[in-house]
């Protein structure tokens, strides 16, 4: 939606929208909802926005999943129809999209508890992922000895520590004799690195913190414009 | 530990949200200092953060050798509870993407994981290009909504790569949240020659991170919130950027003195909070309804 010059009714109402829903979304997190009682059977309007706008959300996402399916569809028929490189490899994704929603939607129930879904999730999709997950090991290879060619005192102390680490949790270091490796990764991971994991955290919440809080004041407002 | 010390933390523990809300309190009476100062004067200048400044060039030069961009807001979703903060950051920097590439002619392809994330980078791209003045040239395909996974980030990053490797990409700019699988984009990258700037807060993917991409073009943890600051000098992005600052050094004076004081004297510690911090309790307990 973009915004027109002078008063502009529509994102001044779709504003207003959304400054209300996030001043009642953000007084339930810090207020105590009164749930149904003998008196009110439905509730307080706390109780009822909090659980009203959440399946809103997912109604919205409902829309808005459809338009991503649209857009998936318009980029690989687009590929077919211009025969670009690759091409049949669009129409394998078209048909295992449309195969899982039909499958997923007639056999054995409807919806993604189905027989069908759940057997294309257990039977297919988890064996390709399980290949995908597994590359991943030589990729880890592949990037440790880069870091070793990169000869930076950085990338030698971060070799050196993964490299501790990982002997720290192989077997053969967890014997009596040999245990002073589990110990050396053991302070590794409590100490220094559990440091540097928080601070990054903290930093990471202030950020959060910064992020929300413009958006709830409305004074970002890049995603209406 | 005294009993209005032990008082004071079983509060704390027990009434988060209050905590929350006094954060944010102090946060906001700070940026809002900063954003009125910013009116009338400059406020602290921003520290040099390599990524930023390189990503004019390396758009440019993407668009010199008539290759493509791909930038990733993460893995992340805005719809699904899925670190939508940390994805928010990303299509912040989106959109100052679109609008360089935009300027520059380079071809921008724009992958998501979510539909509302589609739908909001859709926007935020189409807005990068209607400030560049070129509303015409964005071709809303080149936006895509590649997965709808919740729990699972592999997925979008098979097909994030799947980008990366095929469409000619030079630049692999990968913002927002992402987990060890960050590693299958990273790889997949470097193998295919693309320059990247990528950042991340979790603590899992920065290490690969900074062994797929040059060390100088990771953001690490809150840099990914600053892209406002620096790519489009927003004022009520340099203005929260500044009082992060100011609740940064309290939180790390904090620290230090708290850790000093535990080994030292730790009577004054107990000082603090039993007789300091503990003033508002009683006021705070009566809110709550809870005996004092």
């Amino acid at each position: 939606m973009r915004r027109r010059p002078g008063f502009d009714f529509g994102y001044t109402a779709t504003s207003a929208i959304i400054y209300v829903t996030a001043i009642i979304v953000f007084a339930t997190f810090f207020i105590t909802a009164q749930g149904p009682t003998t008196d009110n059977p439905q509730g307080s309007v706390a109780y009822r926005a909090g659980i009203y706008l959440p399946a809103l959300a997912a109604l919205l996402t409902g829309f808005a999943l459809l338009l991503g399916l649209g857009n998936l569809m318009r980029v690989h028929l687009g590929r077919v129809q211009r025969q670009e490189r690759n091409w049949p490899y669009s129409i394998v994704l078209l048909a295992s999209a449309g195969i899982t929603i039909v499958v997923g939607a007639v056999v054995g129930g409807s919806g993604p508890n189905s027989v069908g879904a759940t057997d294309i999730f257990n039977y297919v999709y988890q064996p390709l992922a399980s290949t995908f997950y597994s590359l991943l090991a030589f990729f880890i290879a592949a990037a440790a000895f880069r870091a070793l060619r990169a000869r930076t005192v950085e990338m030698a102390i971060l070799t050196i520590v993964a490299l501790i680490v990982i002997l720290g949790q192989a077997p053969v270091f967890q014997i009596d004799q040999l245990n002073w490796m589990a110990a050396i990764k053991d302070w590794i991971v409590q100490y220094p690195a559990l440091a540097a994991i928080r601070g990054i955290a903290l930093g990471a919440s202030l950020g959060i913190i910064a992020t929300s809080a413009r958006l709830l004041l409305g004074i970002d407002r890049q995603y209406l414009s | 530990m005294d009993s209005r010390a032990n008082q004071f933390f079983t509060f704390v523990y027990g009434n988060s949200e209050i905590v929350i809300f006094a954060i944010l309190a102090v946060f906001l009476l700070f940026f809002l200092f900063f954003l009125g100062v910013s009116r009338t004067r400059k406020l602290w200048p921003l520290r040099n953060l390599p990524p930023y400044q390189r990503i004019r060039g390396a758009i440019g030069r993407a668009a010199e050798l008539g290759k493509g961009v791909h930038f990733s807001p993460g893995s992340g979703d805005l719809a699904q509870g899925l670190h939508p903060v940390e994805t928010l950051a990303g299509l912040t920097i989106g959109e100052a993407v679109a609008r360089q590439a935009a300027q520059s002619g380079a071809r921008l392809v724009t992958t998501t994981n979510g539909a509302v994330t589609y739908a909001v980078a859709d926007n935020v791209a189409s807005r990068g290009y209607a400030n560049a003045g070129r509303l015409a040239d964005y071709n809303p395909d080149e936006t895509r909504f590649v997965t709808q996974s919740m729990n699972d980030s592999l997925p979008y990053l098979v097909g994030a790569a799947d980008v990366v490797e095929h469409e000619d990409t030079e630049l692999n700019i990968a913002v927002g949240y992402f987990a060890a699988e960050y590693l299958l984009l990273g790889e997949t990258a470097v193998h295919s020659g693309a320059n990247q700037i990528v950042g991340s807060t979790q603590a899992s993917a920065i290490p690969l991170m900074l062994t797929t991409a040059d060390p100088e073009q990771v953001l690490i943890g809150e840099e990914i919130f600053a892209g406002g600051a620096y790519l489009q000098q927003r004022p009520s992005h340099v203005a929260s950027l500044n009082a992060q600052d100011v609740l940064r050094i309290v939180l790390i004076i904090a620290i230090i003195v708290g850790v000093a004081l535990a080994n030292l004297e730790p009577s004054w510690l107990k000082f603090i909070f039993s007789r300091l911090l503990a003033l508002p309790l009683p006021l705070l307990l009566m809110g709550r309804g809870q005996e004092g």
